[in-house]
This record gives C-alpha cells, structure tokens and sequence, in this order.
C-alpha cells in the first residue's frame, strides 16, 4: 500500500513536533476561551470569556473550562487532582490568567458570580484588599484558605432564607431586596457587562439600595 | 488526443467486461434493498437523520471497494493479457495512457452508480416513499464523491500491483483501513499522543482518509455538522458556507492529481524496467 | 359625553369601578406629551388612554391605574440621560396594554404584584422584560424581538428574579439571548409561547415547581435549559430544530429532581434530551425523533423513562455513570424485537452501548467518529460489563399511540431525475449488450 509512508510520515511529523514543543513549554499555559462553543465541564452552561471563567490543564494537556471557580472546586471534589497538571483563575479587574495558588481571593455572599458561589480572585493582594475595603464586608482568602473554603452557595443560603421567609410571613417581598441586579453592568469594574448573563442576583441580604433599578449608575455594593 | 483514445477504449471494455456486469447487478440490488430497509417511515434522504445515517454507512461498505476492485483490475489486465506491451510500442505516455484510464473508468463506475441511484428513485417514488429532490441529489453527489476519490486510489493500486490477486489484497487493504478499522486504529494511534495533538492529527489524517471526509462532509450539508461537537465547529462553519463546495471540487482535483500523478510515476517506472 | 360614557362602559369590564378615564390628548409632534404628568395625576382605578402615536418615555407608574395603549409606541428622546427602562411598574395591581416599547436599553422592568400586562410588543437591544420581586403577574401576547444581531451581546427576552407565581402566555420572543429566564422564582407558569432563534428559549434555575407547557421551542441553542430544579414540569411542548450550535440541544436538565418531562415532540435536535447529574424525573410519552442523538444521559440516577417513542436518531441513547434508571416500555425504531406472549412489548431487550460516550468523554476529539461506520466494528468489540448500559427490558413492538406523521409524497421531480438517471446510466450496458449479440 502506497499510503503507508504518507501516513508514517505524518505520525512521524506530529511525534517530532510535540516533543519538540514539549520541551520548550515545560510551563502548563492556559488555553483561551472560546465563547462560541466553550461550556463549562460541571455545569454545562456555555462560558463567557470574563473574570469568572476559569481553567485547569490535565497532566496530558488536556484543558478543561470551567464558568464559576466553584464549578472548578466541584470538579476536582468529584475527580481528585491527580490529573491535574494547573489551575488558573482570573484576576477581578483585568481577566488576566494568574495561577490558582499565587491569586488572592474575596468571598462574599453578595459579589454575583455565574453559578453563585461568590468567590471572585485577584492577581494581587493590594488589589483583593482594595475590593474588600470598597466592598464593606467579606473575607480576604488566600490559597491556603481557600482550599478550607465551604463553598456553600447563595442558593442554599437563599433557600433557607426562603423557608423561613415563607413561615414568617406571607406573600409580599417585604424587606429583603436584592443588590446588583442593574441591567446595565456596573459603572465602576472593568470588562464585566455580563451582569446577568450568569446566575448571580443571589444575594438577598436585606440591605436595599438603588439597585432594583435597570440602570447601573454607579458602582453599587454588590459589585 | 491519446487520451481520449484510451478513454473510449476503456470504456468499450468497460462495459463489456463480466466484472462491470456483476458489479451492476449487486449496485441494483443493494439500491433497492436500501428502500426495504428503510421501509418504516419518515425517510429519504431529508436531514441528518437514522435513515440517512444507515444509507451513508452502507454506501461506504460497499462502493469504494467495488470503485477499488473495478479500477485496479482494469489496469492489472493490460498488464496480464498483454495489452500493455502492445500499446507501449506507440507513442503513448504512461501519465495520457493512466488519465485515459481514469476517465473511462469513470464513465463506466457512474453508469452503473446511475442505474442504482435511478432504481433507487423510480422504484421508492413507486412504494410511496417521501423522496425529496434535494435528498436524492444530496446521495447522489455522496457516492460520486466517493467513486472519484477512490477511483483514484484505485489506479495506485492497479499501478503498483503486478497481478489480479495482488490487485485484490491492496485493494481490500485500503478498504478495511480507510472503511472498516479506521476508528479502530487512529483510536490505538492517537491515544499514545499528547492531549492537544490528538485533535489536529486526527484531522489531517481524516484528510487522506476519503470515506470518513465524504462523510464527514455530507453530514455537515445535510445539516448535521454540530453532531460532531465544540472542537470541529470553524470546519462545520467552512463546510456549509459559500465556499464550501468550492473547496471540497478543489480538495478533490488535487487529490486525483496528486494520485494519477504518483501512479504515472509508478507506472513509468515499471516501463522503464520492463 | 355620550363617548364618554360609552366608553366608561366599555372599561367597565376591565376594571371594578373607574373613577375618571382620561384620554391623552394627540399633539403636535414638535410638543412632546407628558405622559408621564398625565400619570401622575391619575388616581388609583383610572384608565389612561394613549391614542395611536409615538409618546416619549421613560414612564414611571406607581399606583394601580389602567394605562391602555391602542397602538402607541413608546420611545426614548435622544437626549435622555438616565438610562432607566423605557417603562416601570412599581405598584400592585395595575394594567398596561396595547404599547409598542422602541429602546436600545430596556423595555419594561416590574416590582409588584398582581399586575397584567397584554399585548405589548417589545424592540431593544437590552432586556426586554424584567420582573423582580414581582407576584403573580400575567404576562398576555408579549411580542419581543431582539435587535442585537451578535449572540454573546444580546440579553434576556423576559427576565423574572426572586418572584413567584407569574404566568407568561401566548407570547412570541424571537432573537433574543434567553427567551424567560427564570431565577429562583417559583410556580412559573409558561404557556402558548413560541420562542425562536435564541441561545436557551427557556432557562430556568433554582426554580422550583415551574410549568412549561404546549410552548413552540424552535432554532435556539437550547429549548429548554433546566437547573437545580425540584419539581417543575415540562409537559406538551414542541421542542425543534435546536441543531445549529455545536452544544445545542432540546431539553438540557441538569441536577434536577422530581421534575416530569411528558408529551414533548423531541424532534431534529442535535441531542435531544440530555440529562446531567438528574435523580428521581419521570420522562413519559414523548416522541423523541430524527434527533442526531437522541438522549445523552450521564451521572444521572432514579428517573423513568417509559412509553417513549424513540424514532430516527441517527443514534438512539448513550449513557454512562448512571444506575437504577427504570427504563420499559419504550419504543425503540431501531429494535429488532420479538413478541412471543402478543402483549405488545417485546421479549428481547433493548440496549444502548454507553462505548462512545465513554469514548468521547475521555478525548472530546473523537466526537468526528460520530456514527462513522468503522465505529460498530469497535463497539462491538466491547461488549463487556453490559450491566451498566441503558436497558429496556420491555420495549414495545409499535409507537405508542397513533400518531404516525402521515409521509408527505414524493416529489415529482425525483420521479423525472431517477429516470434520467436509470436510462443514463443503464443505456452504455444495453447498448453494449446488444451490438455483442447482434455481432
């Protein structure tokens, strides 16, 4: 058969090339987002290209993409991480890739993430202190700290709250309002806009601001 | 001028020819047996469908082999009984001589494709079954597709062998390679690469392997393209925009080009030995 | 004052007792109208009335009146500095009807309860409906149709947070990012839509015991895109043709329980029911056909598939990581059953090899061999650990239920083409033939 050599040849080639490039980046690089196609692999939800997505790359290059850091954490609970070769996340204010254990991170209750699990993280610490002070309330997380993390949703904080809403009361929305369900992203921050595409909107922590109005004039707590 | 000589000379042994005959009488009965099986209901060749999927897996198994044993033993006959030596006395060049071959060869192969495809139409109109014109086309220009391409591969291997029988092994060789243990193989190859090659090889491999890109593009037409996922979607893109098509004839000129030109150089190289 | 009457009459059976109707009057088009003074003065039961003309918003209404629109169109004036929704309802019980809402930044934005809203049609590039803290609002004859031709920038259609109750019916949303989005609002109800060209027709998330019913799913990324859900029911819709993207599919459930999936035409989806990490649904007597894959299931455990018709997938049902599904009665068109007893089902089982799934799952790569016909070679030579796959033990001989599509016939042109064919491609042998024998 005369394709053989074509076909060895190729392989051949490929080999060549992968080792080639297999010495030279010994660094794991985290691939781009393509928010055509790229969905998360917990959740399935198609991933926007912001400062929520992240990435992990397996020890065989594979890279998996994830919306919400916590829809990575849940990832790795299921899976464990001896396929992992590195995690990334991104940096609050300017999407930048920054290694998951070098960022910073902020959690709280009322920062919106795609998939409810408000954490948000941040290159340097400066910056994730800066947020915070802005922010009011939070926790500062390091890595350390973040693997000890919860990562008990909004969701079923909202649940509860629900429930005990439900039993004290009935109908109405009382005083609990929501922060941060602007239409239009947040004057402030940097690259968002994607305000409502995720699942954030959680936050149901009774302090009503100007928030329930469709404009974002300014830079509300929320975010 | 002795290409088309060789053309019509091939074609007058074409359709003579016992094998040409046999081939006919299974193509027909294979065309109508494809409306048996698909006697249930919604069928035709109407979108990416179970119905359409079947009739593109059955094509495969059986017209590249037929195109391949057709085309190779074509030309291992001019080497058995002789012809060869007679004709090389004149002055023919091997690559008019091979091109003469090729077309004639065609013509033969799409008369017999034609009287199947035809039966496949007259007879389904006539059971009643829901045959749209662009669906007929649509299998039509599969199977051409796929005779062309093999074609191609078949004057290699008439080429290269030096008898009927050698003619027969390459022929089904390539058939169970690029048909039957494709996945088979490229699966046990592919695993032993890195992650990231996997995909970029496999896809320039699919791009030597005819069945799987006539499929491949015949599924995307039908508008199926997005059954193969994330990772191919700019090909689905190109495939079904305006210059898909274009590409593809272009793809596949360069493909008969490329393989009437190796076995010119095969052939020439028999002749300058023998 | 004989109008006046006659027309007091007529608002009569929309509202209990209308204090004053009061009709704004048209202008010049270089004055503007002050809706929003004649909102104002309005008290709580009357009917504003917008004569046919274009008015400038936004508005703002805060007590319970009837604002009645016959064909007016609402837009923002080019100098407007706050960029507030061209329309909101911030109060309980009023009525808006009959307005044409023109904006890039947003239509309608409620707070309140018991409000209705009909016949409306929305244009923006921004979201077109948004409810929020928001009880028991209807939603009647929305026609919304987004501007923005780029998916990613596009915004929700109708958008509901933290609110119970709401009904949306007989709406039309067309090109928008999500048609209703639902999120941690509970008992939804939405009826008698048709949702076209978006990327999830329906979302829903946290959302519990919501009601999609008889609603046209038709040319999204995905029809309906259901999420840690409990209880919601998705029964008597069309859901077709979500094809064109690369991660399309019919109906998507992920983490749900409880939920009931009936009656659904599943029809020419890239995967037609796809079911995630999903415990303890009852999926029933929907027609799942010429789907590319008919369910993809993984993870999933507890649900019931039964009295199904699965019919031209070009692949029928692939399932991993997922045990105790009760799986009977369905029909499989791909099934070459036996029926010893005559009880209707037959006494060979049906089985999906999860092998592709698994295949696929491992390399995403791999997907290209998606039916390639080398592929039943390989499945077939991993047969083992058949206790894992999706399994019928009953499948039924026929569809159930009567409903065949009826075929459409043939075209005519077909009949002609296969002629041409036949005689052009049989003619050379013929010719062939004859001239040996006559020779």
């Amino acid at each position: 058969m005369k394709k053989q050599p074509i076909f060895f040849g190729v392989l051949a080639a490929f080999v060549l090339a992968t080792s080639v490039a297999g010495c030279g980046n010994a660094e794991p690089k985290p691939v781009a987002i393509d928010e055509k196609v790229d969905k998360c692999d917990t959740c399935n939800m198609l991933v926007h290209n912001n400062q929520y997505a992240v990435e992990m790359v397996q020890k065989n290059g594979k890279a998996m993409k994830f919306d919400d850091l916590g829809c990575l954490v849940s990832w790795t609970d299921k899976n464990g991480t001896e396929q992992v070769e590195a995690q990334f996340v991104r940096d609050y204010h300017t999407s930048e890739w920054v290694k998951i254990e070098e960022a910073t991170y902020v959690f709280d209750q009322e920062i919106e993430t795609p998939m409810a699990y408000n954490v948000i993280s941040f290159k340097k610490k400066t910056d994730a202190e800066a947020f915070l002070a802005k922010h009011g309330h939070g926790e500062l997380l390091t890595y350390d700290e973040l693997l000890e993390h919860g990562w008990e949703r909004n969701k079923d904080m909202m649940k509860k709250l629900m429930e005990k809403h439900k039993k004290g009361m009935s109908g109405g929305h009382g005083g609990a309002s929501t922060d941060g369900q602007k239409m239009d992203g947040h004057g402030g921050a940097s690259t968002d806009g994607h305000k409502t595409d995720g699942h954030g909107g959680m936050s149901n922590n009774g302090h009503s601001t100007g928030g329930s109005e469709m404009s974002g004039s300014g830079m509300k707590s929320g975010m | 001028m002795s290409v088309w000589f060789i053309a019509k000379r091939e074609m007058q042994i074409g359709f003579r020819n016992p094998w040409s005959y046999s081939f006919l009488l299974l193509f027909s009965v294979f065309s109508i047996s494809l409306l048996l099986i698909q006697s249930n209901q919604s069928m035709g060749f109407q979108g990416y469908t179970h119905a359409t999927g079947t009739m593109i897996n059955l094509t495969l198994y059986l017209l590249p082999m037929m195109t391949l044993l057709l085309g190779s033993f074509s030309l291992t006959a001019e080497k058995e009984d002789g012809s060869w030596t007679l004709l090389s006395t004149y002055a023919l060049s091997s690559s008019s001589f091979l091109i003469g071959k090729f077309l004639g060869l065609s013509v033969v192969l799409l008369a017999i494709l034609a009287t199947g495809l035809g039966l496949y139409g007259v007879v389904g109109v006539w059971a009643g079954q829901p045959l749209t014109f662009s669906g007929v086309t649509a299998y039509v220009s599969f199977s051409a597709a796929l005779l062309f391409l093999y074609l191609a591969l078949a004057v290699v291997v008439g080429s290269l062998a030096k008898n009927r029988w050698q003619a027969l092994t390459y022929g089904v060789g390539i058939w169970f390679v690029t048909v039957l243990a494709w996945p088979t193989l490229l699966i046990a190859v592919l695993n032993t690469l890195p992650y990231p090659v996997i995909k970029p090889a496999l896809g320039l491999l699919t791009l030597f392997n005819p069945a799987e890109l006539v499929r491949i593009v015949t599924v995307t037409r039908l508008g199926g393209g997005a059954v193969f996922g994330p990772d191919y979607y700019q090909w689905i893109d190109w495939i079904n925009s305006q210059w898909g098509i274009a590409t593809a004839l272009v793809f596949g000129c360069f493909w008969m080009i490329g393989f009437l030109g190796l076995s010119s150089w095969i052939w020439e190289r028999g002749r300058g030995r023998g | 004052m004989i109008d006046f009457a006659k027309s007091m009459r007529r608002y009569l059976s929309f509202l209990v007792v209308p204090a004053l109707i009061m009709a704004v009057p048209v202008q010049a088009a270089d004055r503007p109208v002050d809706v929003q003074s004649v909102l104002d003065q309005a008290k709580p039961g009357d009917i504003v009335r917008l004569p046919p003309g274009t008015y400038e918003g936004p508005l703002l209404i805060d007590k319970p009146i009837h604002l009645s629109g016959q064909d007016a169109t609402i837009i923002r004036p080019v100098h407007s500095s706050p960029e507030t929704p061209l329309l909101r309802v911030e109060t309980d019980g009023a009525t808006i009807s009959g307005l044409n809402l023109s904006d890039e930044r947003g239509g309608l934005a409620v707070r309140g309860d018991d409000n209705r809203f009909r016949d409306l049609t929305i244009q923006t590039k921004g979201i077109a409906v948004k409810l929020e803290h928001a009880n028991r609002n209807v939603l009647q004859g929305l026609h919304i149709s987004g501007r923005e031709p780029d998916l990613k920038k596009r915004r929700n259609g109708i958008e509901i947070w933290n609110s119970d109750d709401n009904r949306i019916e007989d709406s039309v949303l067309d090109h928008v990012k999500d048609g209703v989005y639902l999120d941690n609002s509970e008992n939804t109800l939405i009826t008698h839509n048709r949702i076209s060209n978006s990327r999830y027709a329906v979302h829903m998330m946290f959302s519990h015991r919501s009601e999609v019913t008889d609603n046209d799913l038709q040319q999204n990324v995905t029809g309906a895109m259901v999420m840690e859900d409990v209880g919601s029911r998705i029964v008597g819709n069309r859901i077709t043709k979500q094809a064109g993207h690369a991660q399309s599919q019919g109906i998507f459930l992920y983490q749900v329980e409880s939920a009931e999936i009936v009656n659904n035409l599943i029809d020419g989806n890239r995967i037609g029911l796809h079911v995630d990490a999903a415990t303890g649904n009852r999926i029933a007597n929907n027609r799942v056909t010429r789907n590319f894959l008919g369910m993809r299931m993984q993870e999933s455990a507890q649900n019931q598939f039964h009295a199904n018709t699965w019919s031209g997938n070009a692949v029928q049902a692939q399932a991993i990581e997922s045990r105790d599904n009760l799986v009977s009665g369905n029909y499989w068109d791909d099934h070459q059953g036996l029926d010893v007893n005559g009880d209707g089902s037959s006494d060979l089982s049906y089985q999906a090899s999860p092998f592709f799934l698994s295949l696929t799952d491992a390399v995403s790569a791999y997907q290209l061999f998606f039916q390639s016909p080398g592929l039943t070679v390989l499945e077939d030579l991993s047969t083992s650990d058949t206790d894992q796959w999706l399994h019928d033990p009953s499948p039924l001989m026929s569809p159930p239920g009567s409903e065949t599509s009826e075929p459409s016939p043939a075209q005519g042109s077909v009949l002609v083409f296969s002629l041409l064919l036949l005689g052009a491609g049989f003619y050379p042998f013929w010719r062939s033939y004859r001239r040996r024998v006559s020779s």
